[in-house]
């Protein structure tokens, strides 16, 4: 009998192939787990890019659209509102008789009644001074320039928080679109809006108390509701919509980190 | 015969300039000494013009410097009347304007008749407010979320004496008529406006007026009463 054919070397040989192979397949396994793993993560990493991406284009739409309607707004207010009031000025300057003096105040009225609409309609496209007034008292102006046609009532948080431009901008919008929606369609004469600053973070509730709307219905996917929708993720913000036939329309907003 | 009020205009909105130039030359109460179209050279232009009875300052609210121009003349020219004009009004900025050292706040589509008055009022007194924007302007100094009313919170006692010629003053006075009305001189008057001044740290009659509504030492409706008794 040769000596590798002696049962201690042979069973010394398969262990020692034996410990190889284990320790190769174990090294295969980690090689996979690894390769899976670092897949999983690119993965996650890329998902977390496009969202990251895609919250940018969001907000990039936001801005550029508020560039523009302030750009508009201005434009109208500054330019074609003030050369009315020029206009004003210059017929206040033509030396006239009674007969003339009735026929340039009747001209007067209508320049007014153009100063009013070319202001109301650049303030509706972009609310003045919300910076320099914060956003309560702008949406006080706005329930204002509303009165008549619907009742604002118009809670604040105590103190309201210093959210910046950016998201008061946003949340005066979503107001905007929710006054606009019950306006609308939900036959309500009252608007709620109540700010809050709880231990979540910055809550904003605006309710109506009008006919509602089937959230399952065709209504429920309209442009207005998802502007609002879109203008809260712009801000980082969670947010539920609750609407019932019969019994309303509410908007819960909250802002974490402010 | 009155004196006749000095005007400076600065607006860089030249057709809007030019008509109000013309409505001034109209009237002989006014003399437009100068008028520019560039804000950011003001000071040097007082120093060379010498200052007008009343500046007329177009207010663009919506750029950060808007009202920040008030501040600065502000502390150049502390007697200087500033009337902001501008597109852009509402009786809630008023608080704001006015803490800024403006001495009134005018609407650009109000009527020349309105204009020329509030012009006069600021000559005269060192103010000018609308009766009708003082209840607005009470109930948003009164609203406790309005970030714009603790600037003029803090309240100092003013005495007896002062706190007559404060109610007065918020009604448009000028000091001869208060001293007339008080029987004390006109120098006294002006004693107790500037301490006024000085103890509830305003910085202007407009100030003042404003300050007093914040803290509720005049009476609105006796205010309205009385303007519409002197028009």
């Amino acid at each position: 009998m040769e000596k590798w054919q002696d049962p201690g070397t042979l069973a010394l040989w398969l262990l020692i192939v034996l410990v190889f192979i284990f320790i190769l397949v174990l090294y295969i396994i980690r090689l996979v787990r690894s390769t899976f793993k670092r897949i999983i993560r690119t993965k996650q990493e890329e998902a977390r890019l496009r969202e990251e991406h895609q919250q940018e284009l969001l907000v990039t739409s936001h801005k550029v659209e508020e560039r523009e309607k302030k750009r508009i707004a201005a434009e109208l207010h500054d330019h074609f509102g003030v050369n009315l009031s020029t206009l004003k000025l210059w017929i206040g300057r033509i030396p006239k008789n009674e007969e003339q003096r009735a026929v340039l105040e009747k001209v007067n009225s209508l320049i007014d009644q153009n100063i009013e609409s070319v202001r109301d309609l650049s303030h509706q496209i972009y609310p003045p001074l919300l910076r320099e007034l914060g956003l309560y008292t702008a949406l006080k102006e706005l329930a204002n320039d509303l009165a008549g046609k619907i009742d604002i009532l118009i809670i604040p948080a105590r103190p309201m928080p210093q959210t910046g431009d950016w998201i008061d901008l946003q949340l005066f919008r979503i107001c905007q679109e929710f006054i606009q929606n019950s306006l609308k369609y939900s036959q309500s004469d009252q608007v709620e809006i109540r700010f809050r600053n709880s231990e979540t973070g910055f809550v904003m509730y605006i309710r109506d108390f009008g006919v509602g709307f089937d959230q399952h219905g065709e209504k429920a996917g309209g442009l207005g509701l998802k502007n609002m929708k879109s203008r809260g993720q712009a801000i980082g913000a969670r947010m539920k919509m609750r609407s019932r036939i019969g019994y309303g329309t509410s908007y819960l907003l909250i802002k974490e980190r402010l | 015969m009155k004196k006749i009020i000095k005007l400076g205009i600065v607006d860089d909105d030249l057709l809007f300039t030019e008509a109000l130039a013309s409505l001034f030359d109209q009237d002989e109460r006014f003399e437009v000494v100068f008028r520019s179209a560039a804000p950011a050279s003001l000071k040097e232009l007082l120093l060379e013009k010498g200052k007008p009875d009343v500046l007329l300052l177009d207010l663009k609210l919506g750029e950060i410097s808007g009202l920040d121009v008030g501040n600065l003349l502000h502390e150049s020219f502390p007697e200087l009347r500033i009337v902001a004009l501008s597109s852009y009004y509402k009786p809630v900025y008023l608080a704001a304007v006015i803490r800024h050292g403006f001495s009134a706040f005018v609407s650009k589509h109000s009527s020349s008749d309105e204009l020329f008055s509030a012009i006069e009022k600021v000559h005269e007194t060192g103010s000018y407010i609308r009766p009708e924007d003082l209840l607005k302007l009470q109930e948003f100094l009164m609203d406790p979320a309005s970030d714009t009313r603790a600037d003029f919170e803090t309240r100092t006692p003013l005495s007896e004496r002062e706190n007559e010629v404060l109610s007065l003053v918020c009604k448009q006075y000028t000091n001869a008529e208060i001293a007339e009305k008080l029987f004390l001189s006109q120098r006294t008057v002006e004693g107790h406006r500037n301490r006024i001044i000085e103890k509830t740290g305003v910085r202007n009659t407009a100030g003042l007026v404003i300050w007093a509504i914040a803290n509720k030492l005049i009476d609105l409706s006796e205010i309205e009463l009385q303007n519409n008794l002197k028009s």
